[in-house]
């Protein structure tokens, strides 16, 4: 068995085993009640439309099955939602080869109306 | 100290540049944050503005050794003296199975991703914070 096909046989069994999605926060605001509506998601670079107050940094890790962009904005924008924020903006999506990462700034923006408590 | 992501301080002067680095998961966003607040500190801040942050990933192969030994059976000879009823002796050789634990080291190899997450901005002195 060569040395390529070993590893691509460790691969295959050990990253379904650990396919997770983990999310974290470092607040740089205030939080507020869960938000239960939809978390808007803004990429990087694109303009915020409407004036915000910045809650927290926000970031969501995927590996195997889960480092994919709908499970990790799914993260992104829970973790979000949790704080408070209904909206997160400055978006920044990093892939690898078996894991992806997206970061971004949890907000509260005024023009999606106020929080709705869960 | 205030952080933000979003702003810089009104009236703030802007005094360094700061990044902080750090292989996740390991390094918590807590933590990163937390030394990026101490190199503000550091450079005498009270303001830190995130201005960039992002995730590189890299894989790198990981190799282990385990026991992977086992039992092998090898035939051996043995020489058998047998005394007959009249006193005499007899020396018979005969084959039989001897089975034995072999040790033995393998190498397990498996690709393991990094992610390092770096924070990149600015330190301020605020109106707040001069002396």
């Amino acid at each position: 068995m060569t040395r390529m096909t070993r590893v691509a046989l460790v691969l295959g069994i050990l990253l379904p085993a650990c396919a997770t999605v983990n999310a974290e926060h470092v607040l740089t605001g205030t939080p507020g009640p869960p938000f239960a509506g939809d978390v808007k998601i803004v990429i990087e670079g694109s303009p915020v439309s409407a004036p915000y107050q910045e809650v927290a940094i926000v970031t969501a890790t995927g590996q195997g099955a889960q480092a994919l962009l709908p499970a990790i904005l799914g993260a992104l924008q829970s973790e979000a939602a949790r704080l408070g924020c209904n909206a997160v903006i400055r978006v920044r999506y990093d892939r690898g080869k078996v894991s992806a990462t997206a970061t971004g700034v949890g907000v509260r923006m005024e023009s999606q109306g106020a929080a709705a408590p869960r | 100290m205030s952080i933000s992501a979003t702003r810089d301080p009104a009236g703030g002067q802007e005094i360094g540049i700061v990044e902080a680095h750090g292989r996740r998961p390991q390094a918590t966003a807590e933590a990163l944050v937390a030394e990026f607040r101490s190199r503000v500190a550091m450079l005498g801040g009270d303001f830190g503005r995130i201005d960039d942050f992002a995730t590189r990933h890299e894989l790198r192969t990981e190799s282990r050794d385990y026991e992977c030994g086992g039992f092998e059976t090898q035939m051996q000879t043995q020489s058998v003296v047998a005394t007959g009823p009249d006193g005499s002796t007899a020396v018979t050789t005969e084959a039989v199975p001897v089975t034995t634990y072999v040790a033995k080291t393998c190498t397990e190899e498996r690709q393991v991703e990094d992610a390092t997450l770096t924070l990149v901005g600015r330190a301020f002195r605020t109106a707040k914070g001069s002396p």
